[in-house]
């Protein structure tokens, strides 16, 4: 049979089996081809167009040959910090290719991607979609010459002993550390598989949401939204089918929680979904976890599989959805727009996903951690949650911690901690700038140290990015804003064309061609983008800028070497050069 | 049929009556208030929310008016020198985000980006222009396609279909690199009728029908007529 019939055969033909088809036929034939696309659209019953659509939205799904070896180098300001450009250079020199192509012979890609979620083990790549992380110019070398040499990338990553591997389970296709640092007394109770779901059977749906609204759960991916009320939302929407969706993107650069969440509390994670099925009335799960991490499907589908045969799942499959590259698909609306197989272009809310979410029912998107507090706060109650952080912010908080610092990794903290606790924990390495909760989030000078992680003084999705005296603000700030860039969905204009922008004037301001007034348009237009843009990314995309001018305007104005507002900075002579070359002048 | 429900809403801080649950749009240009839009036009079923030109305060929060209906007591800022200026920000935005040429394009007079801009007194853009280059398809049987104008509203590739409900036209890309792509199958068996129906439908000059381009003659063409800046 045709390898498209197989495929197809497998997931089956309807629109939202779309993405893991198109996932196949990229891993099994490196490329998704224009040619291929038409072949697909006749089976599937869809256009051609329809079909490039999606495949041109994704990063991970390529129109042309990505290569045998499909080498992805992690783009993110931490590894920026941790000699990803020596690294880059090294694959390029001992490949003889440019980032971007493909060996001549068809047996090595080489492409950037926004962060793979390693920062704890910078510098990281992906290689066919396994990371491989803590890199260094020999260990490169030693890669690339054993798997010309057709060594498995699984052995080579033992043989060098990147990371002990050290997790739970033994169907992950890697060998990286978890790096849990520190160990609070709330998310690492020991665990015992099915007490949740055991004490929550004995609960009505009301009751469930009743405690988890009384433990004062907030949404942990970064908007902060009432769990209990989210839950009890959904679950007062008359509907046949429910679905909980388990929001496993992690795109915020700088994160990696999510990914130790996924290894170590996998079976945490689960009997929160169920619990969630219980109380809303769902009759479906899905987990959307990134491509960055599709070495961990395996490993999720087996605890889901050892879930069903000790009969916790009867009721209520769970599937893992892999995405393929997109950090706005870890908005909910674009998320559930990518689970039904197309563009993750966010919707317009209202209606929110709770009234009207996949295919159009009610649907809960929580992210990782939340289902796995949710699953703790039910085994323990709803005061050993609340008891714990602030009036605004209750429980605990896990933050990814790294960049400069001598102990990166994952932390579990009480909310309304402060910077320099954190700081003085992790062995901060003469910090200066923090960013807080991602390029999305908060940029802070040492001089606001002794401000607290909480949702009213400094929100966060847990990434927690710390950076020395020896870095340069403009460095990073640049590097949020190509992120941006490279990550706006195209459908609305101001995050769109408004981030280019922006980009383009930190740019004058980074090589010192800005004028005073310059610092005027950053504001001003930052707030447009921010003000009118659909979704949260546009919302956030100005904020490192904004916060860093508000927070440090020194180091802009200092950038500024001419203050004179009409000076112009251009070599007449340069820019006439053509126009004299054409009149023989 | 009974008449809708009326329903109070505050704009500017006076007070309306206007029918519930219908396009915040509507509602406000049924008491004569005029929300500049671009990828909304009266009618249509869904919005689309892409320009963001129709950007209001409701409740406090900036949002797109075209995307929200009316509830009750909802609180509208229109009228204030912030809100006026993001909505044309948001024009200026798309001309340097394009290459607008209004003098040699076929449908000025005929686009709402151009009749948008003159109601919103913009006389220049605060950005720098982009110069982005894009590339001109003239592969169609009846239509090109000219990227340089598209505003990339998605009125085309989201409302558009062919005569046996096809769709023509679709976005490819992300981001900046987002473009509008014509499927040429579809596209072959469009009448000439059809193919000015997606003419029309574009609100700038991006969607051509060829050799139709200046049939009405400079002048006479719809906002030359009723110009969007004139008060009724
Ligand atoms: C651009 C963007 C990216 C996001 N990425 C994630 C993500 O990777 N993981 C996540 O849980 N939430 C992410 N969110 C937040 C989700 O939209 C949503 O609020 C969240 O999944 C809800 O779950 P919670 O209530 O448990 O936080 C993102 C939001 C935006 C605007
Ligand atoms: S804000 Fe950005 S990511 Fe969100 S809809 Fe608009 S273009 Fe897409
Ligand atoms: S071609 Fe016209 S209708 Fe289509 S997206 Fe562009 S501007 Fe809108
Ligand atoms: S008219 Fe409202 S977003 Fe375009």
């Amino acid at each position: 049979m045709h390898k498209l019939d197989l495929i197809i055969q497998k997931e089956g033909n309807s629109q939202d089996r779309l993405i893991p088809i198109l996932w196949e036929i990229q891993k099994d034939i490196g490329c998704i081809s224009l040619d291929t696309q038409t072949d697909l659209s006749k089976k599937l019953n869809l256009s051609p167009a329809e079909i490039q659509e999606v495949v041109s939205f994704y990063h991970f799904f390529s129109e042309e040959y990505r290569g045998k070896h499909q080498i992805y180098i992690d783009s993110s300001i931490i590894a920026d910090f941790h000699d990803r450009n020596q690294i880059k250079t090294t694959f390029e020199n001992e490949l003889k290719i440019n980032t971007g192509s493909v060996t001549p012979c068809g047996t090595f890609g080489l492409f950037e991607t926004s962060c793979i979620g390693m920062s704890d083990q910078s510098p990281a790549v992906l290689i066919d979609f396994i990371p491989v992380p803590s890199l260094t110019v020999e260990k490169v070398k030693i890669i690339l010459n054993s798997l010309k040499n057709g060594i498995k990338l699984e052995e080579i990553i033992l043989s060098l002993g990147l990371g002990d591997g050290a997790n739970s389970s033994n169907y992950i296709q890697s060998n990286i550390n978890n790096n849990i640092v520190k160990k609070g007394h709330f998310l690492f109770k020991k665990w015992s598989k099915g007490e949740a779901i055991s004490i929550a059977s004995q609960m009505s749906p009301e009751n469930i949401i009743q405690v988890i609204s009384d433990s004062g759960l907030k949404g942990r991916g970064g908007a902060g939204f009432p769990t209990g009320l989210k839950w009890k939302l959904a679950k007062e929407v008359p509907s046949d089918k429910k679905y909980i969706v388990c929001n496993a993107d992690e795109g915020e650069p700088g994160t990696f929680k999510d990914r130790v969440l996924l290894t170590e509390f996998i079976g945490l994670l689960l009997e929160g979904m169920i619990i969630a099925s219980k109380a809303v009335g769902a009759s479906k799960g899905y987990i959307y976890l990134r491509g960055e991490y599709s070495y961990l499907k395996n490993h999720i589908e087996r605890q889901i599989l050892d879930f069903k045969e000790s009969g916790f799942i009867n009721s209520f499959p769970i599937e893992v959805f892999l995405g393929a590259g997109a950090y706005i698909c870890g908005e909910e609306s674009a998320l559930l727009e990518s689970l039904e197989g197309k563009r993750g272009e966010p919707r317009i809310k209202p209606p929110f996903p709770v009234e009207q979410g996949l295919f159009g029912c009610p649907t809960v998107v929580n992210n990782v951690e939340t289902f796995v507090l949710a699953a703790q706060i039910i085994r323990f109650g709803h005061e050993s949650f609340s008891s714990l952080g602030t009036e605004s912010s209750r429980g605990i908080r896990l933050l990814s911690i790294s960049g400069d610092v001598e102990k990166p990794g994952i932390y579990e903290y009480e909310w309304g901690v402060s910077i320099s606790e954190i700081l003085r924990d992790c062995k901060a390495i003469e910090p200066t700038f923090v960013q807080v909760g991602g390029p999305s989030g908060t940029m802070i000078s040492n001089k606001e140290f002794d401000r607290k992680i909480s949702h009213d003084d400094l929100p966060t999705g847990g990434s927690f990015m710390v950076f020395s005296k020896k870095r340069s603000l403009f460095d990073i700030l640049s590097n949020f804003m190509d992120f941006f860039v490279d990550e706006s969905c195209g459908n609305c204009t101001p995050c769109r064309a408004g981030n280019v922008i922006l980009r383009d004037l930190l740019t004058k301001v980074k090589t010192g061609k800005a004028r005073p007034s310059d610092l005027n348009k950053i504001k001003d237009w930052g707030n447009i983008v921010s003000k009118t843009s659909r979704c949260g990314l546009g919302m956030t995309s100005p904020n490192p800028l904004l916060t860093s001018l508000k927070s440090m305007p020194e180091y802009f104005e200092n950038a500024i070497t001419n203050k004179d507002e009409n000076f112009l900075d251009f070599d007449i002579e340069q820019a006439t050069a053509e126009y004299k070359e054409f009149h023989n002048e | 049929m009974s008449s809708p429900k009326k329903i109070p809403i505050t704009v500017d801080g006076k007070k309306y009556d206007v029918p519930k649950n219908i396009n915040l749009v509507e509602a406000l240009s049924s008491q004569g208030i005029r929300v500049p839009t671009l990828c909304w036009y009266k009618g249509m079923d869904d919005c689309l929310g892409t320009c963001r030109v129709c950007t209001v305060n409701v409740n406090g929060r900036p949002s797109a008016a075209c995307t929200l209906n009316t509830t009750e007591e909802m609180k509208i800022e229109f009228d204030t020198s912030e809100l006026n200026d993001l909505r044309k920000s948001i024009i200026e935005l798309l001309f340097v985000e394009g290459n607008h040429y209004c003098p040699s394009c076929e449908k000025s007079g005929d686009c709402l980006l151009q009749a948008e801009a003159q109601a919103l007194e913009m006389t220049h853009s605060r950005f720098p222009y982009e110069f982005n280059h894009y590339e001109i398809d003239y592969s169609g049987e009846m239509i090109i396609l000219e990227r340089n104008r598209c505003v990339h509203c998605k009125r085309c590739t989201e409302l558009f279909t062919n005569d046996d409900g096809e769709k023509v036209f679709s976005f490819i890309g992300k981001g900046k690199d987002t473009q509008v792509v014509i499927n040429k199958e579809t596209e072959k068996s469009l009448s000439k009728h059809k193919a000015q129906e997606a003419m029309d439908l574009c609100p700038v000059g991006a969607i051509l029908v060829k050799g139709e381009g200046f049939k009405t003659p400079y002048g006479e063409r719809k906002f030359e007529k009723e110009p969007l800046w004139i008060k009724k």
